[in-house]
């Protein structure tokens, strides 16, 4: 079909042109990185991401054999383990990058939403976390679920969210917080590809513009604090 | 005071190959392997449930107590209000009061769900039907007289050699015959079953008898001695010696100072104070002062050394 | 519980708690948040590969020869991309 015959508003080609003008290819899979990109600080994002996959990848494991397969068997116990070590390996990766975030101001240069959206998920990933401990069908479970509901109930949650209801509580956790945080760290990674990484801070103060925005010597990424 | 100026520009600069599936890949397989070390080494907890059968067993004189405040309506359950019943408003913070308006969305009526019900379900005992319809039957002022004489006998009481407990001698009506029947089912393991009953076939909700075991002594001792507990910092513990969840550390120092840690809304204050926290943290780039700490004390010119170097040689 | 038996190292145990003043946390979660803060610190203070061929994407820059090329301009708001031919692909340097 030539460009002349399609159709103006077609909704297929609005939303294929916004995100290919959003993230061409070689934007979205570039297989360069600017020479600042030089710190072992940089692999904790991809260190989260990849402990999320090993998050979800055990978790489907143990979807297939249902909620009571790891207390009956050393295979499922087994499983179980790499779900639980793989959280703590997640919530470890995903401080550190965060550190290393702040103390590179990373939400300079218009990147407020990359911050935005991290710090969203290490929130939304917390109630996930919580959701997957009182499905635990334990003493843990037992005792986590009677204490968590008073905080629920105080602020009114437990009246549709009822962490003593196994049922929903697993629903939430293979489900919708699943789903929830994978959108986030899509959106998130999607928006670093986007913008790039953040630049340094330039390091002297200037009182005139730099004589050319190519010129590295002035650190090419001016910013004021 | 200089007004915060952004100038952070597009990088113009020299590009590196930078292979970022392969990084991907590095990465899956680090973090797989090191949960898969990580579960040889140490594995994970699973501490059995306790059940009300073992409640029971072990500790009769506290499972026949709390029975017993559930029956007189003064157990923590049949205290609590919304979302269980009207006994209490709830918690509050100044105007706002998110648990009476959200109202009563699980309805447990304590006597019913946790004594006549069950009691009911035994067959063919017409003592406990008779005590049943003695306790029904007479004034809420002479229950409630029974109800509290008991209570008080309980913390005097023998247990015998078939199960049963043994108190002095006192005027307790109907509600020993009742309390020994309930012990005799929770003991049997009918008990669970019965509260995990509804209108349906399949059940997947445990609220009722999570409620009423809360309420007893045995899933508190059980946490206190896996150091679980509010004032051990047991939020972000796990069971045994196992890492736990160490994210929860601001959550959980709120419940240790005044005036959190006496007040009857503390939960509803504590999670206000993180509300606004994590506002705030979600907020950082716009927030003046904060969002300068990383200028002003300058970790990146560790991170950024060698391009600083690079460029200031170039 | 076989497989928590058959663990090289068995965290079964009461857990070591540290107190001081009203302050108390397991050793676990300690050893956890000091991992996290002895990583963070070697992450920024180890040298990080690849300086060499960074260092040659700056010298070529500096000539004006070009090094991986960044990612271009976005196409045009009616690219047509099925229609043009495909964007020349990034050479690899040898």
């Amino acid at each position: 079909m030539s460009v002349a015959a399609r159709p103006k508003r077609s909704w297929t080609v609005r939303t294929r042109e916004a995100a290919v003008a959003a993230l061409p290819p070689e934007k979205l899979l570039p297989d360069g990185q600017p020479t600042y990109v030089d710190s072992w600080i940089y692999v904790f994002g991809v260190a989260t991401l990849a402990a999320l996959i090993v998050i979800v990848g055990s978790g489907m494991i143990l979807a297939l054999k249902g909620p009571a397969w790891w207390h009956d068997t050393g295979v499922g116990h087994f499983f179980n383990s790499i779900h639980l070590w793989a959280v703590e390996l997640f919530f470890f990766t995903m401080v550190v990058h965060l550190w290393g975030k702040y103390w590179m101001a990373a939400w300079r240069g218009g990147r407020a939403r990359v911050w935005i959206t991290g710090a969203v998920t290490f929130l939304v990933a917390i109630p996930a976390a919580l959701t997957g401990y009182v499905s635990q069908q334990n003493f843990d479970a037992q005792w986590i679920s009677t204490q968590a509901k008073d905080a629920m109930n105080a602020i009114g949650a437990g009246a549709f969210f009822n962490v003593t209801n196994f049922g929903q509580m697993y629903s939430w956790h293979i489900l919708l917080f699943p789903v929830a945080v994978v959108a986030l760290v899509a959106g998130h990674v999607l928006l670093v590809r986007r913008h790039g990484v953040v630049p340094p801070f330039e390091l002297a103060e200037r009182s005139e513009p730099a004589a050319s925005p190519d010129e590295p010597a002035s650190g090419t990424a001016g910013t004021a604090a | 005071m200089k007004r915060y100026t952004d100038r952070t520009r597009e990088w113009k600069g020299p590009y590196a190959h930078y292979d970022l599936v392969k990084e991907l890949c590095i990465a899956l397989g680090a973090m797989t392997l090191l949960a898969v070390v990580l579960t040889i080494l140490f594995s994970t907890p699973d501490d059995k449930p306790s059940t009300i059968a073992q409640w029971s067993t072990a500790m009769p004189a506290d499972f026949t107590s709390t029975a017993v405040s559930e029956l007189d309506g003064t157990s923590g359950t049949a205290e609590y209000g919304p979302p269980y019943n009207n006994a209490a408003e709830g918690q509050h913070a100044a105007f706002l009061k998110p648990q009476e308006w959200l109202g009563v969305s699980h309805p447990i009526n304590t006597p019913d769900a946790y004594v006549f019900e069950p009691l009911q379900s035994i067959p063919g005992d017409p003592a406990v039907k008779s005590a049943i319809a003695t306790y029904k039957a007479a004034p809420a002022k002479q229950q409630k007289q029974w109800a509290e004489a008991y209570a008080k006998a309980l913390e005097k009481a023998r247990v015998e050699a078939n199960g049963t407990l043994k108190v002095p001698p006192g005027e307790y009506g109907p509600v020993p015959v009742m309390m020994n029947a309930l012990l005799g089912l929770a003991q049997t393991g009918s008990l669970e079953g019965n509260l995990l009953r509804s209108s349906q076939f399949f059940q997947t909700d445990y609220t009722k008898p999570l409620l009423l075991m809360a309420d007893g002594k045995l899933l508190e001792e059980r946490a206190e001695g896996q150091h679980l507990l509010g004032d051990q910092w047991g939020m972000m513990n796990e069971t045994g010696s196992y890492p736990g969840q160490s994210w929860l550390w601001l959550y959980t120092f709120w419940y240790q100072i005044e005036p959190f840690k006496e007040s009857e809304n503390a939960d509803i204050l504590v999670v206000l104070v993180m509300t606004v926290l994590s506002l705030a943290f979600v907020l950082i780039p716009f927030i003046p002062g904060v969002r300068s700490i990383p200028r002003w004390i300058p970790v990146h010119r560790l991170i950024w050394r060698e391009h600083y170097r690079a460029t200031s040689a170039g | 519980m076989a497989s928590a038996m058959a663990a090289a190292f068995n965290l079964n145990e009461p857990a070591h708690v540290v107190h001081w003043h009203f302050f108390q946390m397991s050793v676990s979660n300690i050893v956890v948040i000091v991992a996290m803060l002895v990583v963070f610190a070697l992450a920024i203070l180890i040298p990080f590969p690849g300086a060499e061929r960074r260092q040659t994407a700056r010298t070529l820059k500096g000539t004006g020869e070009q090094g991986p090329r960044p990612p271009g301009p976005p196409p045009g708001p009616r690219s047509a991309i099925l229609d043009t031919p495909a964007p020349a692909r990034i050479e690899n340097e040898p």
